[in-house]
């Protein structure tokens, strides 16, 4: 685990011009949900306040478009939705410690970084072997997993199966997605086909344009999947495994939606707080083929995160998605910081992933070690 | 190519079959939300109800929904309904047989005509696989033409926008011309078409940048005009504070074209007339849809797939039935035909750089 391994290298707070350098500025928050006119817009990066009573000072995690609030417990990454009027929101835009703000995007060892310009003709072995070592270390230290995931992953036969095989072996800790990927999944448990033709042949079944508006309708006349899987209504697929296995799902909603189901969050700024939730926990992040739901995650999640020894490790997040636009939107937005990026269809992605964890299984010698 | 109104044509409900017909079997909700089983979902074609003896059109349909029917004596309608939105008590028709046998009839031919030269090239054909190398020139020729249509007689024509068109001046400043120039009557797009575009108006800068140099820059300026906007209350009132100073939102609030802002996940920060709850924005589109005669959607799969599934086919207006005309746009083949794939089959599409398409409509049909 190389890149565990590798140290962070901290700034010098301790040497000038930090050490002497200002503190931060705060502001209240005129009313509830409106930040001061000059609050700081926090990053995915390591960042570092310099406040009057604990010194410099690096939140556990931090997250994109957030703001910065001084309390009693230090400093805390809020959205700005959530402010309260009156609480204090640092204030300010220089990030070189001038404006008692200093953001850290060196600290990392240079292989951390994603090379620019992946493409699908990009070798992709590499990035393979780390994801493999990092779900293996993952699940051998009690991290946790988050999966983000489009409709499409459920569509087909295999990727279904082998999605169900991870969560068995222990690679996944948690699932962010939309109505759809439940739905369908669910679709196919119960009656065996993907928007109405046969999850495997794609023969269509006669009247099967129903099959997805009937599983809504009989999900929502029982109140709640949980008590559909219990009825014995659906045979397999990923959503029962996970109800299975206790794995927290989180669905958001989005205005393509028929149904929903009744665990759907219909409001976002409901969902954003019940999926940062999730991403605040994960230690890897592997999102696939969803546009809306990546960008979503990817603009949650922190790029670090300090760990119970006070070590400060990249907190990964792959991207996969058949679309180089949707890859480059990702990268982008962590500023191609512990990022990584495959240009596939989701479905081979699966069931390589499944097979090589499955084969490297088996090879001992290649066991890693927490 | 010379527009012409598709005519519509009711099928012939005199025959001994559909007199013969029994009317469509109607069973009660029990509980909100929760649709009888063997439920009859609409499509986007035409389909008739059998109510007391009579055969009803659903107008303002959506696919995907139920059809409940209200049975008062003289005045039977029929209301289209989504799952969620059902009450209990609502009738909602059951069937699945489409052919009138059950009192449902799904109608396919009611804008062809005959023998007509133009027939083939009518934009309510099916059109599979358009692409890159598809020739578009007849297709921007047709819509000008609706839309000076519309505009003439007062028709609502519906732009559904991603947010590319606020990153680019040019594009914002065409969407700007056609909004005064009347050709825009309602708008339905995210947060961050409309918050880019008032960071343009309001700062001068785009991710933060006064050039565009880079896809993603800073996001300072961005959050800082939501922040602002929520300060002031709303789209509304901040544009009437006097800061922005141009752009698409200006625009729609200086000529009271209304606009539906649905929230997304993507948005950390919602502006204040946004929807946070998307039921509660589908809702809100589809009070937008029911009134569309002619709808644009441009450079968002979200958003153009959502309204695409809520707008129908076709509509009444002054009592005539007639094509609500649908365009897509996308510089992805998979964007536009995505439509097409879901049974949305009355698409025009064109594969093309959205700002550049709102460019050149700009330029056809204003001083821009």
């Amino acid at each position: 685990m190389s890149l565990y391994l590798s140290p962070f290298s901290k700034p010098d707070f301790s040497a000038s011009p930090l050490a002497e350098g200002p503190f931060i500025a705060l502001d209240e928050a005129p009313c509830d949900g409106v930040a001061p006119e000059a609050f700081y817009l926090t990053t995915h990066l390591p960042t570092w306040y310099h406040c009057p009573d604990l010194g410099w000072t690096l939140p556990r995690r931090s997250s994109l478009n957030c703001v910065a609030v001084k309390n009693s417990k230090g400093i805390e990454v809020v959205e700005l939705r959530d402010l309260r009027r009156g609480d204090l929101v640092v204030c300010g835009s220089l990030t070189d410690g001038s404006e008692g703000i200093f953001v850290c995007s060196d600290g990392f060892p240079p292989s951390v970084s994603l090379l620019r310009g992946r493409s699908a003709e990009s070798s992709s072995s590499a990035d393979y072997e780390l994801l493999f070592d990092l779900m293996r270390h993952e699940r051998a230290t009690g991290g946790s997993i988050l999966w983000v995931l489009g409709p499409s992953v459920v569509f087909d036969y295999d990727t279904r199966i082998s999605l169900s095989r991870l969560a068995h072996e222990g690679y996944v800790n948690g699932l962010l997605a939309g109505n759809a990927l439940a739905t369908h999944d669910l679709e196919g448990g119960y009656l065996d086909t993907a928007l109405g033709q046969n999850i495997y042949t794609q023969q269509s079944v006669p009247l099967g344009h129903y099959n997805h508006l009937d599983l809504l309708n009989e999900v929502r006349r029982r109140g709640s999947t949980k008590s559909f899987i219990e009825e014995g209504h659906v045979k397999d697929g990923f959503i029962k495994t996970l109800y299975e296995l206790n794995i927290p799902i989180v669905l958001a909603g989005s205005i393509r939606d028929d149904g929903p189901l009744p665990e759907v969050h219909g409001p976002v700024s409901q969902s954003l707080t019940a999926m940062k939730e999730l991403t605040d926990k994960a230690t890897l992040i592997i999102c696939l083929a969803t546009m809306l739901h990546s960008v979503a995650t990817v603009n949650l999640a922190s790029s670090y995160r300090v760990t119970s020894e006070g070590a400060i490790v990249p907190l990964f997040l792959y991207s996969i998605d058949v679309t180089e636009n949707v890859n480059n939107k990702i990268a982008a937005a962590r500023d191609h910081t512990a990022v990584r990026t495959l240009v596939t269809n989701v479905q081979d992605f699966v069931v390589n992933v499944q097979r090589g964890l499955h084969a490297r299984e088996k090879d001992v010698s290649r066991e890693v070690t927490s | 190519m010379k527009f012409h109104m598709a005519a519509y044509n009711h099928p012939d409900f005199s025959t001994p079959f559909f007199q013969n017909a029994p009317d469509a079997q109607l069973v009660a909700v029990e509980e909100d939300g929760v649709s009888p089983a063997n439920y009859h979902a609409l499509s986007i074609f035409p389909e008739y109800f059998k109510i007391k003896g009579s055969w009803i059109l659903a107008t303002e349909s959506r696919m995907d929904t139920v059809c409940v029917a209200d049975t008062t004596p003289g005045a039977e309608k029929v209301h289209i309904v989504e799952f969620r939105n059902l009450k209990k008590g609502d009738l909602v028709v059951v069937g699945r047989s489409e052919d009138g046998s059950e009192g449902i009839y799904l109608y396919t031919e009611g804008f062809l005509e005959k023998k007509s030269a133009e027939a083939e090239a009518d934009a309510f054909a099916f059109r599979s696989g358009r692409s890159r190398e598809t020739a578009y020139s007849i297709d921007y020729d047709y819509l000008y033409e609706v839309l000076r249509h519309e505009q003439k007689n007062r028709g609502s024509v519906t732009w559904v926008l991603g947010a590319a068109l606020s990153l680019d001046e040019q594009s914002r400043a065409a969407l700007e011309a056609l909004i005064r120039g009347g050709f825009v009557n309602a708008l339905i797009c995210g947060t961050a078409l409309a918050a880019f575009d008032l960071e343009r108006a309001t700062f001068g800068s785009s991710w933060g940048q006064k050039i565009f140099t880079r896809e993603q820059n800073s996001t300072l300026n961005y959050y800082r005009t939501i922040n602002a906007v929520r300060r002031a209350g709303s789209c509304e009132a901040f544009v009437k504070t006097g800061r922005p100073k141009d752009g698409i939102i200006k625009a729609c609030v200086d000529c009271n074209v209304p606009f539906v802002i649905a929230g997304t996940i993507r948005d950390r920060l919602l502006l204040p007339d946004a929807w946070d709850d998307v039921y509660q924005a589908q809702d809100a589109m589809r009070h937008v849809c029911r009134r569309t005669s002619t709808i644009v959607m441009a450079s968002t799969i979200l958003f153009t797939v959502a309204t695409g599934n809520m707008t129908p086919s076709y509509n009444e207006f002054d009592n005539v039935i007639r094509p609500v005309y649908m365009y897509t746009v996308d510089i992805q083949e998979f964007a536009v035909n995505k439509l097409s794939d879901r049974g949305t089959l009355t698409a025009t599409s064109i594969v093309t750089n959205a700002q550049d398409f709102v460019v050149n409509i700009a330029r056809a049909l204003t001083d821009f």
